[in-house]
């Protein structure tokens, strides 16, 4: 393994210091072709202003270009002196084309603003924009326009996570959990962040649906496997959100009056920038405090809400600053005759990003963040109170250094600091009064607090050795100070141009997890992170990714990944363990692999959008504490993974959309024989169940229907859409778990399933 | 051509087939073991079964493994256990040498059953140290009339001589009489018992449902209304466990109405051996929970 990482990092160090093809190398490393100009800048949307990600600026003619980053920067270097045509296009956009003159070592800063346009227009893809394709290196990355995402609403909810469900390899814990099972991987091993800071619990209503609010975002990417260096500190994927920076140009809105919630965006320009601010909340509390208190016949009260806010300001043309916000929080309650209960989770985050330009190639991203994700629990047993809470909070300072340094390399490096507190707090003394202090425990009380810092280092390379051939090698270092733990994880992937249409990639890299979290998947009222400790090494996985990435016909992507995923020292956790000191006592430690293949067929352009996708995945686990050491697959797995999302613009006042699942049954554990058991003082107590094969058979298989219908129309002159949305169309009640029922005198295997049919009808505006 | 399409349906039949399994009817019989030693008793309840077909109906009759050869093993003793059937159902019990043996604290206890067919189970327990009260418990304790805000009285409270060691501790309480009431007051009455109502509570079984048990980290307790499912007599138990204990208990009452067996959780091995064999000591009072309306 050192001689891998040895050889490896001489990969790496032979990226940075080539030459640009054809050139002979210089001591200036990068040297641009004599006489050549540059161009860099933003570009926008010409309404709004806001900055766009991934849109691509090329050079008629040429095989320069680039993308735009997550700043919605882009930057082409070797430009030839003289009149050229510089290509803007971006899905959803009308593609422009300026003629610029540029001068000998000329370096223009223009900031490109692109007009909107329906998606139904088809769009043709021309060579330019096939050459700009050709320097996507990243593996396994998928981008779906958050207008297909918001259209593709699930029970009356247009929700990031759902949808994401509905990308092959991508499996849930159940069709009501929102918890992202990516190739194998559990929630917990997913890096989500939005604008720079880590969400570390992204749900509402205990996992049902995600906490983001589709209308504050401007972006969705997600990594599945194999993502490069910048990234860490998780196994198995990526999601980056956008949120928007808002409208600079006026003030305009947005309001929803849903089954579920009810949301509110505004946004409009500040100074020399833009604000936003877009919340959502339910109204299940409101409509219960309208009923009379009934101690006998108590209904429990939930609430949930979650607020995004967003300042940007232009300082002058190379700076930009950006301050953030996002929160969201639940809250469950019951009073009865004689028992009270409460239950809340919330997640806080906060970020100031500054973004500068020192040159034409080189851009800064420095962002300073800090997330809390708090949850607690308190309940009052005629008397007997007990409490329990926990939190970590996570103090980040990232800086980002981008270097465009010729046509052919860029080269991106940068640090992380991070500083974590993990508190943990519980009593189940009876007395809320009686409290240990920070830092002990007890009998019956814990208050521990942990502080923590993380280090990292990074760098990586994009360079395009030849038309056809091009690389991204990276290097990540991090430094974890409780446990006084370094990592190195290389990471590396190629891409070979085979065909116009046809690319194979290849994608390996080393990841590692410091954190854990301990939840129950199926309903995560209590999510716990809890940092590595001694006892135990941190989470290691290495994934080998071989993909084909195809354009079969114009506006069409059809991708085929086949990935491996090797992961050691990942968790499970110990539901019985209460007299937890460390790490060790809370979760049993074992190994695991997934490995499979996804077909994913996508049209992002057009009448008809939407995708196909296909995925066969077996997924295993082997614990030495868990089935007798014996190996076993996770509840989650699913051999097959059929996903269909179609949404048709009939005209500009109808729209259909319908999404279809199908999915091999979810494991379960069957028992093989049973018998009644009694404590101390009876005759018989609770029938007592012994299984076989942990998670050994299948249920039978998932599979479901939803239907979307838009009516667009105006009221009072302001556009407006009603809303129709049928769950779960022809009422496929799928098995959420099946269990044995001892109870009774002969067990019974008992089925729980899922929501009937569900049409929902939702309002919305825009002012 | 036609080969093709039959390929093709073969090929989606066999990776349906893989979508769904049936559920299994396969029978595994494991051999299940209760054994728990209680300080300061004899040693009594020993239940040794073979687990049933989920397809059947339990019967304790049926299940009991009477020809096995039990022992229990001390560093200085052997104790040869007996078959017995009594009121309670079938047992192992041990009736002494010369007097009724009983269980002692800080001893350690071997257990070694052979089957007929050869097979051996074994289990050791190390039983803890007395506990015992360090408050009384008031002889009637009076259930509160304001049943919406059931709030906690001090005469509830509860606690207990701590044991180095041990951490968790499991609080039993049961109705001794969930018939009569009336009779256990001065001057005594006709009056009925009767079960105390819960919302939480309406389709649990009404009269074999007389025991509540909870897990409890601490040796000094506030007490809830909660914990009586009857009025009229109680006898209120602390048990200090040995982990062998503590682990059952979360395997019977962590896991749901209808828990499944955790080997983790188990402390006997050897043939196809699933159950406990552990020990605690328990300190009980009784208590008369007076009813707040007829």
């Amino acid at each position: 393994m050192n001689r891998l990482i040895t050889a490896y990092m001489l990969v790496c160090c032979a990226v940075f210091f080539l030459p640009s093809p054809g050139k002979s190398a210089t001591l200036t490393m990068i040297p641009d072709p004599q006489g050549t100009a540059s161009i860099s800048g933003y570009v926008v949307d010409s309404t709004t202003k806001e900055t766009l990600i991934s849109a691509t600026v090329s050079i008629k003619g040429t095989k320069l270009g680039a993308f735009t980053n997550k700043s919605g920067f882009y930057s082409v270097k070797s430009i030839p002196a003289g009149k050229q045509t510089v290509v803007i296009s971006m899905v959803g956009y009308s593609r422009k084309e300026v003629t610029l003159t540029f001068g000998e070592k000329e370096s223009k800063t223009i900031t490109f603003s692109m007009q909107p346009q329906d998606m139904q227009t088809e769009g043709v893809v021309v060579e330019g924009d096939r050459d700009i394709e050709k320097r996507e290196i990243t593996i396994s990355k998928v981008n779906i326009p958050i207008e297909q995402l918001s259209q593709l609403r699930i029970g009356g909810e247009s929700d990031i996570f759902r949808s994401l469900q509905y990308l092959p390899g991508i499996l849930t814990s159940s069709q009501i959990s929102s918890g992202l099972y990516v190739r194998g991987g559990s929630p917990d091993q997913n890096l989500v962040l939005i604008d720079g800071s880590t969400v570390y619990n992204p749900s509402h209503l205990f996992g049902f649906i995600s906490a983001f609010n589709t209308d504050a975002i401007k972006d969705v990417e997600l990594i599945k496997g194999g993502f490069p260096a910048e990234y860490g500190g998780r196994l198995s994927s990526v999601l980056t959100l956008t949120q928007k920076d808002g409208n600079q140009n006026e003030f305009e809105g947005v309001a929803s009056l849903g089954a579920i919630s009810s949301r509110l965006s505004l946004e409009g320009p500040i100074g020399d920038g833009s604000w936003f601010i877009g919340g959502r909340r339910t109204y299940l509390d409101l409509i219960i405090g309208l009923l009379p208190d009934d101690p006998e016949n108590p209904l429990p009260n939930f609430a949930f809400y979650d607020l995004n806010a967003k300042i940007s300001q232009n300082l002058g043309s190379n700076d930009k600053i950006f301050i953030s916000g996002f929160m969201s929080d639940d809250d469950l309650s019951l009073k009865g005759t004689g028992v009270e209960f409460n239950v809340g989770l919330g997640n806080r985050t906060g970020a100031a990003r500054w973004t500068h330009i020192f040159s034409e190639d080189l851009f800064s991203v420095v962002n300073l963040s800090a997330s809390r994700y708090k949850n607690g629990f308190d309940a009052n047993n005629a008397g007997f109170e007990v409490e329990a809470s926990n939190s970590i909070l996570d103090y980040t300072l990232k800086a980002n250094l981008e270097w465009f340094a010729s046509d052919v390399l860029t080269v991106k490096g940068g640090t992380e600091i991070n500083r974590f507190t993990f508190n943990y707090y519980q009593n189940f003394t009876g007395d809320r009064d009686s409290t240990s202090p920070t830092g002990s425990t007890g009998r019956g009380t814990t208050n521990l607090e942990i502080n923590d810092w993380t280090y990292s280092l990074f760098a990586q390379g994009n360079y395009q050795f030849s038309d056809l051939v091009s690389m991204q090698a990276g290097l990540r270092g991090d430094y974890w100070k409780l446990s006084e733990i370094g990592t190195v994880d290389p990471r590396l992937a190629l891409r070979y141009q085979w065909q116009p249409d046809v690319a194979f990639k290849a994608a390996w890299g080393i990841y590692h997890q410091y954190l854990r979290l301990a939840s129950n998947p199926d309903f995560s009222f209590f999510d716990t992170w809890l940092p590595t400790d001694s006892t135990v090494q941190p989470s290691r996985a290495s994934h080998y990714i071989f993909s084909v990435e195809t354009m079969p016909f114009d506006g069409y992507d059809f991708n085929v990944d086949l990935y491996y995923k090797d992961l050691t020292n990942i968790s499970e956790l110990n539901r019985f363990s209460t007299n937890a000191a460390n790490v060790t006592d809370v979760f049993f430690s074992g190994n695991g692999e997934a490995y499979g293949v996804e077909f994913f067929l996508q049209k992002k352009k057009g009448r008809l959008t939407g995708w196909l996708g296909y995925a066969l995945g077996w997924v295993y686990s082997t614990f030495d504490s868990i089935n007798g050491g014996a190996r076993f697959r996770p509840k989650y797995d699913r051999l097959h993974d059929f996903k269909a999302v179609a949404l048709y613009r009939l005209n500009d006042t109808w729209e259909i959309g319908a999404s279809f699942s199908f999915q091999s049954g979810q494991s379960y554990t069957a028992m093989t024989s049973w018998y009644q058991t009694s404590l101390p003082g009876e005759s018989t107590d609770a029938g007592l169940s012994v299984p076989g094969q942990r998670y050994g058979y299948r249920l039978p298989p998932s599979h479901q229907l939803n239907l979307n219908v838009n009516y667009n129309f105006t009221v009072f002159d302001l556009p407006a859409r009603l809303l129709l949305d049928i769950y779960n169309v022809y009422s496929r009640r799928d098995i959420w778990f099946r269990y044995y029922d001892t109870t009774k005198e002969r067990p019974t295997v008992t089925d729980v399933r899922l929501l009937p049919i569900l049409p929902t009808v939702s309002f919305e505006v825009k002012f | 051509m036609k080969k093709i399409h039959l390929l093709f349906v073969v090929a989606l039949l066999a990776g349906l087939s893989a979508c769904e399994d049936p559920v299994p009817s396969d029978y595994l019989q494991q051999n299940g073991v209760e054994a728990i030693l209680i300080v300061g008793e004899p040693i009594q309840e020993i239940r040794l079964m073979r687990s049933q077909d989920v397809k059947d109906t339990f019967s304790i009759t049926a299940a009991f493994i009477k020809d096995a050869d039990v022992k229990i093993l001390t560093d200085s003793d052997t104790l040869q256990l007996l078959y017995r059937e009594t009121e309670k159902g079938s047992e192992y019990w041990y009736p002494g040498k010369d007097t009724l043996y009983k269980v002692q604290p800080n001893t350690t206890y071997r257990l070694r059953i052979r089957l007929a067919g050869g097979g051996l189970i074994t289990g050791t327990t190390t039983t803890p140290g007395q506990i015992s009260y360090t408050r009384v418990i008031p002889d009637t304790l009076e259930y509160p009339k304001d049943t919406t805000n059931l709030t906690t009285d001090e005469k509830l409270r509860l606690s207990w001589t701590p044991l180095p060691g041990i951490n968790e501790y499991i609080l039993r309480v049961s109705a001794l009489d969930t018939l009569e009431y009336g009779k256990y007051l001065n001057p005594p009455t006709e009056e009925k018992n009767r079960r105390i109502e819960r919302f939480w509570e309406e389709n649990a079984p009404k009269y074999d449902d007389i025991t509540r048990w909870a897990y409890i980290p601490a040796t000094n307790i506030p007490g809830s209304w909660n914990a009586f499912k009857w009025f009229g007599v109680q006898e209120v138990s602390v048990f200090a466990p040995d982990p062998n204990f503590t682990k059952w208990f979360k395997q019977i009452r962590f896991g749901g109405a209808s828990p499944t067996y955790n080997a983790l959780l188990g402390s006997v091995q050897g043939e196809s051996a699933v159950g406990v064999f552990a020990s605690a000591s328990v300190t009980s009072d009784t208590t008369f929970v007076i009813k707040n309306q007829p």
